[in-house]
């Protein structure tokens, strides 16, 4: 029987031959990822246990995101905490503030993730690296172990294999069908399993778009998800990045096949994400705030789909709307494409590698908002008061409606 | 240390049987707990299935079992709902475990069999049973019935025997460094 892609990732990482779903393996990372929120909590725990170092600071990359921006001193002590344990333990990636980006992003723009690697991570979001065809999976407080130990224990998932075709109808961006198919799959279905996108459209599809379609099964409660290589002229062969794919006659629990082009741009209404209507639906609803940004929604492909929506246009005047490049470097891009004199010409706010109002900080929602952003969910609270209401929509509905005042397609914008 | 699973590890009591897609928020903890970051036992114990039987924190005895269906603890990566299992002293039988809620309790050592098809069909409310965690077998003592189902692997079972994580990681840096203790 062959293997699938995830199959032969954990293998190697457990040092077998093969692994089948079910079975429970110790297994070694090539890269583990903290961020400000639980990276110093979950060294003190190490330490409390008797573990004063780091197993492998070689691999350990950390990020302050969540809490870059924030005045509170409890915050900035944790920062200083940080930057003195990345020194004494000669942390290998630590980008400091200023320097920073989301957690999910920031080793694409360093070129640390590669094909065939694993990768964990303690935030929930981690699959979204699968997009590289590593297998990237959030152990959440399993991280101390993994921190401590160099090792983690995981039980082998089973896989769904996700075969799409065809091409972006107008107005559709990565985002629609990702939450299309989340929905499509659900919950009892992506529970402990990890997703394999292939096809001719994932072949095509770009770094932004794979991030993206992995990024957004972590909320039916997926394992992980992964795209498999295009073809091994993607795949650069460096460290222990290889040439690694499912093969043709592995063993899948159920296989989808799906065509991009029928699906329309989406709207999802609270509390998940994956609740989604076509956004036809909703046209009209007035907004008080718009959003974009977020690790799922603040990739170049959404800062160059928000420029195309608001240049030479302004935010309507009872709408505030924030911008957030989800990394340090995916902002420069942006200012170089000239996208940040777009958005600040628009009269919107712009941050950098921040999670932002997705986290419920810089610019978070009052009572009685309504917000359409590309955040990653929209469950009450999420992103500040729980009497605050939140869709999700791609970066060009978020933008267009922004314009408008209320949800709108980005074609109600080109008069 | 493997010794001390054979006494620790077989655990009888009254089975208290639920349905399928028990949520974690909402339904094995009461959201209020999660919302307020509240991580104390006795609280938490009090607080466990509040909202789909509201007598069954006073009803349980430790020792006793929570039986469930499939994807038990589904939802968010939230520690509250395993914390308030284990602090009612409760061993867990699942169909199956949504995978947050199965790695959440092997970190806080939660005695468990979280793989077990077709349970449901075994056990029903106020049966006595007997578990032997180590071996994967049930013994309803109440029906006669015997099933055996896949246990922890050793290594996960060594985790919950020491407590949890934590404790294990002590355990672990003791016989690493026995001198720094």
């Amino acid at each position: 029987m062959g293997q699938t892609l995830i199959e032969k990732v954990l293998a190697r990482a457990s040092g077998r031959q093969t692994v089948s779903p079910g079975e429970f393996i110790w297994a070694v990372p090539d890269l583990i990822i903290g961020h400000d929120l639980n990276f110093p909590r979950y060294r003190r725990m190490m330490q409390e246990s008797g573990f004063m170092h780091l197993a492998d600071a070689s691999k350990v990359m950390v990020t302050i995101d969540h809490t870059t921006l924030s005045e509170q001193q409890s915050a900035l002590e944790e920062h200083t905490w940080i930057r003195r344990d990345a020194e004494s333990e000669k942390i290998h990636w630590f980008f400091d503030v200023g320097r920073q980006g989301i957690s999910h992003n920031l080793p694409l723009d360093v070129d640390a993730v590669h094909p065939g690697m694993l990768v964990l991570a303690s935030d929930t979001r981690a699959p979204a690296l699968g997009c590289a065809s590593a297998v990237s999976i959030a152990v959440g407080i399993g991280l101390v172990t993994v921190l401590a130990t160099g090792k983690a224990w995981l039980r082998v998932p089973e896989t769904i294999r996700v075969n799409v075709r065809g091409s972006l109808a107008r107005n559709v961006m990565s985002r629609d069908i990702a939450q299309w198919i989340a929905n499509r799959i659900g919950y009892e279905n992506g529970d402990y399993r990890c997703i394999e996108f292939g096809g001719e459209f994932i072949d095509n599809l770009d770094m932004d778009g794979r991030h993206t379609l992995c990024n957004a099964m972590v909320d039916i409660g997926v394992k992980t998800a992964v795209c498999v290589p295009a073809s091994a002229s993607h795949v650069r062969d460096k460290g222990v990045s290889q040439w690694v794919t499912s093969d043709a006659n592995a063993s899948y629990v159920d296989v989808l096949d799906i065509d991009a082009g029928t699906i329309g741009p989406q709207i999802s209404i609270p509390p998940d994400p994956e609740n989604v209507v076509p956004a036809s639906q909703m046209l009209g609803t007035r907004i008080t705030h718009a959003f974009v940004g977020s690790c799922i929604g603040g990739k170049m492909e959404d800062m160059r789909a928000a420029g195309r929506c608001l240049a030479g246009r302004k935010v309507a005047p009872n709408v505030r709307m924030t911008i957030i490049p989800a990394t340090q470097e995916i902002y420069k891009r942006a200012l170089s494409e000239g996208l940040i004199d777009i958005f600040s010409q628009a009269g919107a706010v712009v941050a950098a590698g921040i999670c932002g109002p997705c986290y419920g900080t810089f610019s978070p929602l009052a009572p009685g908002d309504v917000s359409l952003c590309t955040a990653t969910r929209n469950d009450p609270g999420r992103m500040g008061s729980e009497d605050a209401t939140v869709f999700i929509a791609n970066a060009a509905v978020v933008a267009a409606s922004a314009v408008q005042g209320r949800i709108s397609m980005p074609e109600d914008t080109e008069e | 240390m493997p010794d001390q699973h054979e006494t620790h590890m077989i655990q009888r009591g009254r089975a208290w049987v639920f349905g399928h897609n028990v949520p974690n928020d909402g339904g094995i903890m009461t959201i209020e707990m999660t919302r307020d970051r509240i991580y104390d036992p006795p609280a938490l114990a009090k607080a466990c299935m509040k909202n789909i039987d509201a007598q069954f924190a006073e009803s349980v005895r430790p020792g006793d079992f929570l039986v469930a269906g499939r994807n038990f603890g589904r939802g968010q990566l939230h520690v509250q709902g395993p914390l308030g299992i284990s602090a009612l002293g409760l061993g867990l039988i699942t169909e199956s475990m949504s995978r947050s809620f199965f790695r959440l309790s092997v970190s806080v050592g939660l005695k468990m069999l979280p793989f077990c098809s077709d349970v449901t069909q075994l056990i029903r409310t106020n049966d006595e049973i007997e578990v032997d965690f180590r071996e994967g077998r049930i013994r309803n003592l109440t029906t006669n019935e015997s099933r055996s189902f896949q246990p922890l692997p050793k290594f996960l079972l060594d985790i919950v025997a020491a407590g949890g994580e934590r404790p294990w990681l002590k355990t672990l840096a003791f016989k690493n460094h026995p001198e720094a203790q």
